[in-house]
């Protein structure tokens, strides 16, 4: 597997998250809630645009609104690609991680 | 009502986006600018969204560069590899465009320097040349000319508030002392004190304002400060300068910087002009008298011209009567052609638009052969872009990237063309007789040029394959195993390889009618010698001790005759030795009307008939028997016709003042250039005005006999040393400007169907392996080897000798122009006319005919065994 670069990593784990709600606005609300920092539209999309041409996501059209301007929605899922990336990056941050927990309490108690 | 984002904004996003998710990302656009406007008011909603605008631009922009950048190394790897594996065909495109962008862009330079001549002064915009329009000599026309009167420059000060300051300059040439040593200086000029103060010509030390104030005062610039003062402060030394029998010693009041070669004239030292007026009097300056100095006028800003000049006008004929005054800004001086009585030669404009003409049609040669040659390669890569459309290329991807193969051959080409130009600068340089340096052109402007010279080049070559290639169908050419067939190209590429010969052979003739004028002027009979005559000033004490000096030479039996004169037949204007125009009052015995006649002068001595081999063709000429011939006149023919005077033998004519009789009619011989007609000439004896020794040399030992001259001149005149010109050098020098030209257009047209002929020779090679089978059927039906090499040359043929027909014309019209500027010029003949065409039809078959013979020999059955 290649490597994801850390907004990929986020993007591609909210999409899993967010479930059949994935598109863009609430991906950009479901990141800026969890990172704490202001994510803008392009900053999401394109991460989001790469994972889907690596594969990792698939997307359905969804329905048109007027609150859209008459735009339809654009939906992503994970792909059996990306749920396999998504496991090893988790095999991955925990081995890791492991042994060096506490960092949060520690830097707070200093 | 719903609200709607900035249109503007929105409009902008929608170009930046990329096309595959647009409408989706606006929507989600409009969704969170929905969202804003619930939250604040519209105004703020609106702010966000260019927010938006302007933080993601960059981002999407690089998004979409990045993938094209990922195509575009696909490309580049593809065009490498395609140039490898064609290595003929690269090497022919490589070297064409190469040699096309050498042309252009030395051209630019060579341009670039033109235009760059007198534009360093503070005050360039606003300085002007006073240019006089006086009747022509010879009667018909007028002529301007840049000599004025030494009162003129006071004179428009004094009138005009608009003249801000106005200064003389005046040319001469003398020795000046190098320790005890005289050395000829032909760049000294005396001027005005003003002329520092005009001109920003930078001084090292004094002060531009006072450093000409006094008389006897001198600026010379670093290298004469170096050359006659080596380490030693120049500052406060005397400077001896000997000049027309007078003395001068001077004292240095400032060092100039070295005159950049990119002035419409040079100078090595700056004199005050008092001290000139101080030696001659001030009786020799006025209206009347020498018309020796160029006047220049610093005027002020945004003044009429038009107006001024009728008003300068007016003031100069008060004193000189049906002479005008024109102004000639400093800045077009150089590019404004010659008038008469120039300091330096000066270019013309239609020089440098020939050039960059021809230059543009070197390119146009070069891109001819790469659409031809790329057509038909990209025939045999026809698989390539079949799988390309299969796989998904779309057309625009199919132009992208045989338009990055265009460039990517430019610039390779570019590059080399840069290497090869700093290779040649030097030999370019002593060939256009100027000297451009690389250091010193605008690297803003260059970058500028060549940038948008590759461009247009990319564009050129690039565009018709582009077009002509993209759209065809893949299925064809996959399926039938067979390339795209050139049928709907043929007649193009055939006219574009018509174009290349057009230009290569009118070129070729060009070349040939400039060669052939040039023999024709240089070995005309011009009615005197010119070989092994040698002159020089005569200077120091030899006036005075001319005679014994004559007797001393004559002793020698090499030394065929001695001869002196103020001028030497043939030479140039602006240079020392001339023909003095002789205006003023002319009166002679029955005498028709009162038209002005303007008669060329030359004093001379009695032996200068013989030594110069001249003609008469009625009387006799100057002779030592006849004392009153101090008074008397030769004329030349043409001087008789211009005067309309009937047996003119005796009659009785008065120069200036000076009467006698016409003794004698010389025989009309070329003393200008062949540019201009044999004009009315009058010769004199004036001792005042000998300027010149003339020695005509028997042609045996020539090295001994002038070991012998030097010898003696150095006996006679210790402190002067002996500087001699032949003849015949100095009129082939008259000659430079169509030797340049004669040689400029012998490279231009050699490399011109240089490229052409490499571009048939590809064209030959790829038709010779497409019709391999063809021949090889042929072949086995029974053709002849010679049958087949008439089928395959024919075409070629055919173009080429249409292409004859276009050019004759234009070369014609060309030569037809350029040859006017000659009083004296050959035929043209028709013969030139159709030994280039089938020079060029020789060259073209020779070029192909490796091609089609390697063809027209082949076994058929290689060619045809595995069908």
């Amino acid at each position: 597997m290649k490597y994801l670069t850390r907004q990929e990593e986020l993007v591609l784990l909210s999409v899993f998250r967010l479930k059949d709600n994935a598109y863009l606005i609430s991906l950009q609300d479901h990141l800026n809630h969890f990172t704490g920092k202001d994510w803008s539209i392009s900053s999401v999309y394109i991460p989001l645009n790469r994972l889907e041409k690596n594969g990792y996501l698939k997307t359905t059209i969804g329905e048109v609104t007027e609150k859209r301007g008459g735009k339809a929605i654009k939906y992503y899922q994970v792909t059996k690609t990306g749920l396999k990336a998504l496991a090893e990056l988790e095999a991955i941050n925990e081995t890791m991680w492991s042994g060096v927990k506490g960092l949060v309490e520690k830097l707070e108690s200093s | 009502m719903q609200k709607k984002p900035p249109q503007i904004a929105a409009s902008i996003l929608r170009w930046i986006l990329p096309p595959k998710d647009r409408d989706y990302l606006l929507g989600d656009y409009e969704e969170s600018f929905q969202s804003k406007l619930e939250e604040k008011s519209a105004s703020s909603a609106s702010l966000w969204y260019w927010g938006q605008l302007i933080q993601t631009a960059p981002e999407y922009l690089f998004e979409s560069l990045y993938w094209r950048l990922i195509m575009l190394k696909n490309y580049l790897k593809t065009a490498f590899r395609n140039m490898h594996r064609a290595k003929l065909y690269s090497f022919i495109n490589l070297i064409g465009l190469m040699i096309g962008f050498a042309c252009c862009i030395l051209t630019f330079f060579y341009i670039q320097y033109e235009l760059s001549y007198d534009k360093y002064h503070k005050n360039t915009k606003y300085i002007y040349r006073i240019l006089e329009e006086h009747p022509a000599h010879g009667g018909q026309g007028t002529q301007l000319s840049n000599s004025n009167y030494y009162p003129l420059a006071d004179a428009l000060k004094d009138n005009f508030p608009e003249v801000i300051k106005a200064a003389r300059i005046m040319r001469i040439s003398g020795f000046a002392n190098q320790k005890g040593h005289f050395i000829s200086e032909n760049d000294f000029f005396f001027t005005d004190p003003e002329f520092l103060e005009m001109f920003s010509f930078p001084l090292i030390t004094g002060d531009s304002k006072t450093a000409l104030k006094e008389p006897y005062s001198v600026v010379i610039t670093q290298e004469m400060a170096e050359k006659y003062f080596g380490r030693e402060n120049p500052t406060g030394q005397t400077f001896s300068f000997k000049e027309g029998g007078r003395d001068y010693d001077l004292k240095i009041t400032g060092v100039l910087k070295n005159i950049p070669k990119n002035s419409h004239f040079t100078f090595d030292f700056l004199a005050s002009l008092d001290t000139f007026i101080g030696k001659l009097g001030e009786k020799a300056f006025s209206w009347k008298s020498n018309d020796w100095f160029v006047t220049y006028a610093h005027l002020k800003n945004n003044i009429d011209l038009k107006e001024l000049e009728k008003k300068f006008t007016a003031l100069y004929q008060t004193h000189v009567k049906d002479e005008r005054i024109h102004l000639q800004p400093l800045t077009s001086i150089h590019l404004g052609g010659n008038y008469a009585a120039e300091i330096e030669t000066n270019t013309t404009r239609r020089y440098i638009f020939l050039f960059s003409t021809i230059s543009v049609f070197m390119m146009f040669i070069a891109c001819f052969n790469y659409i031809n040659l790329s057509i038909a390669r990209y025939a045999k890569r026809s698989k390539e872009i079949g799988i390309r459309k299969v796989i998904g290329a779309g057309k625009k991807d199919l132009i992208r990237q045989i338009i990055c193969e265009s460039f990517l051959f430019s610039f390779i080409s570019l590059i080399a063309s840069i290497l090869l130009i700093m290779l040649f600068l030097p030999e370019f340089n002593s060939l256009i007789n100027r000297e451009i340096d690389l250091r010193h052109l605008n690297p803003g402007i260059l970058a500028i040029g060549v940038f948008v010279l590759i461009i247009i080049v990319t564009a050129v070559s690039g565009s018709y394959p582009a077009l002509s290639l993209s759209s065809f169908n893949p299925v064809k050419v996959l399926k039938s195993h067979q390339n795209i067939s050139l049928k709907r190209f043929g007649v193009f590429g055939n006219i574009l390889v018509t174009l290349q010969f057009t230009v290569s052979i009118a070129l070729i003739i060009c070349t040939l009618f400039v060669y052939k004028q040039l023999q024709y002027v240089q070995k005309k009979q011009l009615g005197t010698d010119k070989e092994h005559i040698i002159y020089y000033m005569m200077r120091g004490t030899l006036p005075d001790q001319y005679e014994s000096f004559n007797n001393e030479l004559k002793k020698n039996a090499n030394i065929l005759n001695v001869s002196t004169s103020s001028g030497i037949p043939m030479s140039v204007s602006s240079g020392p030795p001339m023909a003095y125009p002789i205006g003023g009052h002319l009166d002679w015995e029955g005498k028709k009307s009162d038209d002005r006649i303007n008669l060329y002068g030359y004093s001379v001595d009695c032996e200068y008939l013989k030594t110069f081999n001249l003609e008469m063709s009625e009387g006799r000429f100057f002779s030592k028997e006849y004392a009153s011939d101090r008074f008397n006149f030769v004329l030349n023919e043409a001087a008789i016709k211009a005067m309309d005077i009937q047996s003119p033998i005796g009659k009785v004519f008065n120069m200036r003042g000076k009467k006698g009789q016409i003794v004698g009619i010389v025989k009309d011989f070329h003393y200008q250039s062949l540019h201009e007609k044999i004009e009315p000439l009058i010769l004199h004896i004036e001792p005042w005005w000998y300027r010149f020794i003339i020695i005509k040399l028997k042609s045996e030992n020539l090295f001994e006999t002038i070991e012998f001259v030097k010898k003696t001149h150095s006996e006679f005149n210790p402190y002067f040393r002996f500087e001699y010109t032949f003849l015949d050098d100095h009129i082939e020098q008259f000659y430079r400007a169509e030797q340049v030209l004669s040689t400029v257009f012998y490279y231009f047209s050699s490399l011109a169907i240089f490229i052409a002929c490499l571009g048939i020779f590809g064209l030959a090679a790829y038709a010779a392996e497409n019709r391999r089978k063809e021949i090889g059927i042929r072949k086995v039906l029974g053709a002849s080897v010679p049958g087949i090499i008439i089928l395959l040359s024919k075409g070629y043929t055919r173009w080429i000798l249409a292409a004859n027909f276009i050019s004759w014309p234009i070369a014609y019209y060309a030569m037809h122009k350029w040859l006017q500027s000659f009083a004296y010029r050959v035929d043209l003949g028709i013969k030139i006319f159709i030994l280039s065409g089938l020079a060029a039809v020789c060259i073209a078959l020779l070029t192909v005919g490796y091609q089609t013979i390697k063809a027209a020999t082949a076994n058929p059955v290689d060619s045809l065994r595995y069908e």
